[in-house]
């Protein structure tokens, strides 16, 4: 793959587009790897909530998933993966219906062209039956894998419905960055932010600092999370985390109201608050450039 | 005959002089070592008698701050807290009293510090006293179902 800035911008999606440039510097069974230098680029979709229904916050609510695909489909340049970072579905408190959705979601996540498609879950689709449902249709809630010297890791931090990693994540986040290099690049999925966003809005991981805590000796470390349904970046020491907008309803600034219920839907501006983020990724040195696109690709 | 005599005699004077500082001496010691004794155990006692105010005094103050705390009874519920508005008075000190009617609930007030879990079948109590006058947002924190993001509330602090 040979693209560049401008081309990669042209590559308009919904959720986050992500670029990286994979020199990968990884050790052990992973540096054995022998990562490629071509650079990649993968789509990261956030908070579908299939399922949700509410006109006055998004009368497109049905077809939303539907769009979503055909125009992932329609990128130009297909990515080498897609990620869902959680939240596949809306929240029921009905156990037939809750499978109902995800595998409504998981034929429906099918119709898309490339076929390395990843999951993680969020509160909504596991924090009312420890992923029970989930599981049985995706398989584990947290697990790593490479992609060209890349090495990614899934963290669950939305089954357990205090909003916790756990104890025994932890151990296994421990054992699996012992075997990297302090240079590795690492990427970090999870659904919610692993640091203190808004406590008050549950905003936050009751165990995130420990999360950091393990992550911080490594130097090149960038987290990509949902559940906020809003652009938003904070850095944690070097750790930069990015938050990814919704694919259903924009949630409210942290804090900025009282309340943190969905922004209706503006029929003068259709999908606002809703759309996809660019991230160029160079390893030469270790950059990544981060471009906002509304819905129909415009830059924002 | 005389010399020797006065020799003699101041030999014997110096003697008794040096047993008599010696013996007195000793004396003076004892009596001292006495009255610093004496001095000590007053000492202890006079502390040992503060010592037992004090307690009696905090005991008393702990007494008092019980008597005025202000008991809040709270029920939590999918996908209500009752009351969800709660007035309260700074410096004035608070127990919350929860009970959940269904299932695990959490309460977690951030800005005040205030976090617990609600345990279905259990009363559960979060004493504080509020320090700072305001208006502070409250959360069911355990998700909890379908409009588990509706469980809220406040807490306002008045002077």
């Amino acid at each position: 793959m040979n693209i560049n800035r401008r081309d990669f911008l042209k590559l308009a999606g919904l959720g986050g587009v992500v670029f990286v440039s994979g020199l990968g510097s990884l050790a052990g069974p992973v540096g054995a790897a022998q990562p490629k230098e071509d650079d990649f680029y993968f789509v990261q979709l956030s908070d579908t909530h299939w399922g949700f229904t509410g006109p006055k916050v998004n009368p497109e609510a049905p077809e939303m998933l539907k769009k979503v695909i055909t125009t992932v489909n329609g990128l130009e340049q297909q990515p080498d993966f897609i990620f869902f970072s959680g939240d596949l579905t809306h929240v029921t408190d009905d156990d037939q219906e809750r499978k109902t959705r995800l595998v409504q979601f998981k034929n429906a996540a099918k119709e898309l062209k490339v076929k390395d498609v990843k999951f993680m879950p969020g509160e909504h689709d596991a924090g009312l039956d420890d992923a029970a449902a989930y599981k049985e249709l995706f398989g584990e809630t947290h697990y790593v894998f490479d992609h060209k010297g890349v090495h990614f890791i899934v963290l669950d931090n939305a089954t357990d419905p205090r909003a916790s990693v756990g104890e025994s994540q932890l151990t296994w986040l421990s054992a699996d960055l012992k075997r990297l290099k302090k240079d590795a690049r690492i990427v970090i999925f999870t659904h919610r932010p692993l640091f203190d966003l808004y406590p008050s809005w549950d905003w936050h991981t009751r165990d995130g600092a420990k999360v950091l805590e393990l992550l911080m000796p490594y130097s090149n470390v960038i987290v990509f999370y949902g559940h906020i349904h809003q652009e938003h970046h904070h850095m944690t020491g070097h750790i930069a985390h990015h938050a990814a907008k919704g694919l259903m309803f924009p949630l409210p600034a942290p804090g900025s109201v009282p309340k943190r219920s969905p922004i209706p839907w503006n029929a003068a501006q259709p999908y606002k608050g809703l759309g996809f983020r660019n991230i160029e990724a160079e390893s030469k040195p270790v950059r990544y450039d981060i471009a906002e696109l509304g819905m129909k690709g415009e830059k924002l | 005959m005389k010399l020797r005599e006065s020799l003699f005699l101041m030999l014997s004077l110096a003697v008794a002089a040096l047993i008599a500082g010696t013996v007195g001496g000793y004396a003076l010691a004892q009596a001292k070592d006495r009255i610093i004794q004496a001095q000590e155990k007053e000492q202890a006692i006079q502390a040992q008698e503060k010592d037992r105010i004090i307690l009696a005094q905090e005991k008393a103050q702990v007494i008092q701050a019980q008597e005025k705390e202000r008991v809040i009874q709270i029920k939590a519920k999918r996908f209500e807290y009752t009351p969800n508005t709660i007035t309260v008075k700074k410096g004035v000190p608070v127990v919350l009293e929860f009970t959940s009617l269904d299932r695990l609930h959490g309460f977690n007030c951030s800005e005040l510090g205030i976090r617990t879990d609600i345990p279905p079948k259990k009363m559960t109590q979060v004493r504080f006293v509020p320090q700072k006058v305001g208006t502070f947002p409250f959360i069911c924190d355990i998700f909890c179902g379908t409009h588990h993001a509706d469980m809220s509330g406040t807490i306002t602090v008045t002077e």
